[in-house]
């Protein structure tokens, strides 16, 4: 017994000490061969979740580089920001998602839950600083621990997927307006709105701040909501706007949640489709040219 | 909880270390009963109680069996705990199917009515397998082929023993009772034999089956839109998909029975290297074929009371072994096709012609006859899995009609094959002994295959898919 514990906890140990080696390593070739390069004739960097992963079109609106992913936080927002407007100092335009409901304690999980964690941690741990690893590590310590013993899992989808694994525009085929009214209509809609997320508030001002102290342009934009989500959610406006106001004084913010839009247009109440999505860019092609 | 999972993985130590610290057999069965409720309470302690009263109900039928020498009584005891364990089968998993289709039947002859007797409950996880388990002791005694124990907690560990209580291997008292009874004594080898199928069924699972899962199920899904050639690695997929996931899943529950001083019987050994249909079922799903054999086929007359007869018992013996696994036609006609298939050898008597050695057990290759048969068993298995695997038997007969109309070259979905050519080339090197793999004589070549093993299920371990045989 004494000898099969001891040589278990050897081959544990080993184990380990080659699982953090080649993560590491993978985490290093990475951070090195990962295309960060912008077009020169593209100024404009998109980073957020879905909603503008599926409602901004960047063959469209041609100035821009798509990097949302749904279901991110803006802590990876942050991530991105900081190494792609780095690596391009051409990129003096950013537009963050941020819909009524981005920052709601509802949403928290895109940061600290374990799912999103698994998800996401290792896709965009090459772009993390150290500080950064140890807030995620902050937040959710065993989740953390664990994806960082498979570092490498994602190393070879990034050798092949490159950038498209990290974010890219999204062409949402699903068709789901039906449904999602229905549920609407049944009150189905999660309870705990309203209420501001500390740690999303958190990332959010630090790509304020880093847009501040960067010379960014920083563009807030709330992409168009079907008419009958966006009645429900108006009512949060001001304090969407009071919010925005007081801790990011300098940012643009662009609300088009009721931007109108036909129902063809809409994949849900709150995801455009194909059609809306060149629609709305086509119209954010109009704006930037003026 | 699954084998996958991170709860499992702390669960197992910590169990495993109380189990041999307290080396004295009451201690441990007890511990055995309280981990095993643990491990199926974690999914839904509610069902914890059909393990208890299934339990409870073959403990006091056995013991009166026992009791009585009057065959007739014997018999009628008996049947408490055949119609008990059939009617938990029936209301649980079985009822819906049985409305459904009766509304389905009568609305052929225009009656239409409503269907508000279709009941909203869930399959209790592992009922095929533990109802079958406590069956086949009550069944033990009344053939007087077994002695009943009077331990209550002892037969209770038995039936809930947590490596197989889910999904199998179906054990039989005879076999796994006089192990629990008897003191165990921690044996060093046979816990590294253990924690190496534990590793080995992992890889199969959560490296072959669960990246195979994720090209089976976009190609079922969208079978229509398909050309025939991808429907054929559609096909070949979920093939070494479910014989990956199952046999994984068998695999680690015998392992971690051996890390416990137990036995259990092999479940699969080798089946895609049968050479004919009858090898197969000698191969695949042991626990259940030789459950189905012993206490349907054999008391049914078997092969020995003439060709009808024997006829009959193939198709009953296919049929209820499609429909144990799923109330779906799809399983009927799956257990049909190969009571189809199993009657064309039985009716030459060749279905017993390969009964002992491996193909290929001295050489390293087939000859080309093996080769030939080999091919020709799995092409006829890989196409009854369609019936297996679709959602209806419309959804079956369409994807074979597309597969076979439409012939084309894979222009998607081309990755995978590098999973079954992996799992062919590995079960291949490991044919003559499925309990040992990994089975390197050098040391230091065996632990470097065990991180390298590590390092892959690690790395595919993102998406944590229950275990196919889970829904059974």
């Amino acid at each position: 017994m004494k000898k099969f514990i001891k040589r278990g906890i050897v081959f544990l140990l080993l184990t380990l000490i080659v699982l953090l080696s080649l993560g590491i390593s993978s985490v290093l070739i990475t951070q090195q061969t990962f295309n960060y390069s912008i077009c020169e004739d593209k100024n404009i960097l998109i980073v957020g979740n879905s909603h503008t992963e599926c409602g901004i079109n960047d063959k469209v609106l041609k100035r821009s580089t798509n990097l949302s992913k749904s279901a991110s936080s803006f802590f990876y927002h942050y991530i991105k920001l900081k190494s792609f407007s780095s690596k391009n100092s051409h990129i003096d335009t950013i537009i963050v998602s941020l819909n009524y409901d981005d920052l709601w304690e509802i949403r928290e999980d895109r940061f600290l839950g374990d799912e999103r964690i698994e998800q996401k941690m290792n896709q965009n741990i090459f772009m993390f600083e150290i500080e950064d690893y140890f807030d995620l590590l902050k937040a959710n310590p065993v989740s953390v621990i664990l994806q960082s013993l498979v570092m490498y899992s994602e190393f070879y989808n990034l050798q092949i997927a490159g950038r498209s694994l990290i974010g890219e525009y999204k062409i949402l085929e699903r068709y789901k307006l039906e449904q999602a009214k229905e549920i609407f209509w049944e009150g189905k809609e999660e309870d705990g709105s309203g209420v501001i997320s500390q740690s999303e508030l958190k990332y959010l001002i630090r790509v304020y701040k880093y847009c501040e102290s960067h010379h960014l342009k920083l563009i807030l934009i709330n992409t168009p909501l079907h008419p009958l989500l966006e009645k429900e959610l108006n009512k949060y406006e001001k304090d969407h706007i009071d919010l925005i106001n007081k801790n990011m004084p300098n940012a643009s913010y662009l609300n088009h949640a009721n931007f109108v839009l036909p129902d063809s247009a809409f994949s849900d109440l709150s995801h455009l489709n194909y059609k809306g999505a060149t629609i709305y860019s086509q119209y954010l092609q109009e704006q930037f040219d003026k | 909880m699954l084998f996958n999972s991170l709860e499992f993985f702390l669960f197992l130590p910590i169990v495993f270390f109380f189990y041999w610290k307290y080396n004295n057999i009451k201690t441990q069965n007890i511990l055995i009963l309280i981990s095993s409720y643990v491990f199926y309470g974690w999914w839904d302690w509610r069902f914890l109680f059909l393990i208890f009263m299934s339990t409870v109900v073959d403990y006091f039928v056995a013991l009166s069996i026992e009791n009585n020498s009057d065959s007739k009584k014997r018999k009628r005891i008996l049947y408490i705990s055949v119609f008990f364990n059939l009617a938990l089968l029936g209301v649980f998993k079985y009822f819906n199917f049985f409305i459904d289709s009766w509304v389905d039947f009568i609305s052929v002859f225009g009656y239409n009515i409503e269907n508000t007797w279709s009941l909203k409950i869930i399959l209790p996880v592992g009922i095929s397998f533990y109802t079958f388990q406590t069956m086949s002791y009550s069944l033990d005694v009344y053939r007087r082929e077994l002695k009943t124990t009077k331990d209550f907690i002892s037969f209770a560990s038995f039936v809930s023993f947590f490596p197989q209580l889910v999904a199998g291997p179906i054990e039989r008292a005879s076999h796994l009772l006089p192990q629990i009874l008897k003191k165990r004594k921690f044996c060093y080898i046979q816990s590294v034999e253990g924690l190496r199928l534990i590793l080995w069924g992992l890889f199969k699972k959560v490296v072959i089956a669960d990246s195979l899962s994720l090209l089976v199920n976009p190609i079922f899904d969208n079978y229509l839109n398909l050309n025939g050639g991808v429907l054929m690695l559609g096909l070949i997929y979920f093939s070494f998909q479910i014989y990956c996931d199952f046999s994984g899943y068998s695999d680690i529950a015998i392992g971690t029975a051996k890390l416990f001083g137990i036995e259990l019987r092999s479940n699969f050994i080798f089946p895609y290297f049968s050479r004919d249909i009858g090898e197969f079922w000698r191969r695949w799903h042991i626990s259940l074929s030789s459950w189905f054999k012993d206490y349907l086929y054999i008391p049914l007359g078997g092969s020995k009371k003439g060709k009808w007869i024997s006829i009959r018992n193939v198709f009953i013996i296919f049929i209820i072994s499609g429909f144990w696994h799923g109330a779906n036609f799809t399983f009927i006609i799956w257990g049909l096709s190969h009571s189809m298939l199993y009657l064309i050898l039985s009716l030459r008597n060749q279905n017993r012609r390969f009964t002992t050695v491996i193909v290929a057990e001295n050489s390293l290759f087939p000859s080309l006859k093996e080769c030939y048969q080999i091919t020709i068993t799995f092409l006829s298995v890989m196409l009854a899995w369609v019936f297996f695997r679709s959602d209806s038997v419309t959804d079956a007969f369409l994807y074979l009609l597309r597969m076979f109309t439409d012939i084309a070259f894979p222009n998607v979905y081309r990755s995978g094959f590098i999973y079954v050519i992996l799992i062919v080339l590995f079960d291949w090197w490991n044919r003559k002994d499925e309990r040992k793999p990994l089975n390197i004589n050098s040391f230091y070549f065996r632990w470097i295959s065990y991180v390298i093993l590590i390092i892959l299920i690690l790395g595919h371990s993102g998406q944590k898919n229950e275990f196919i045989y889970f829904q059974f």
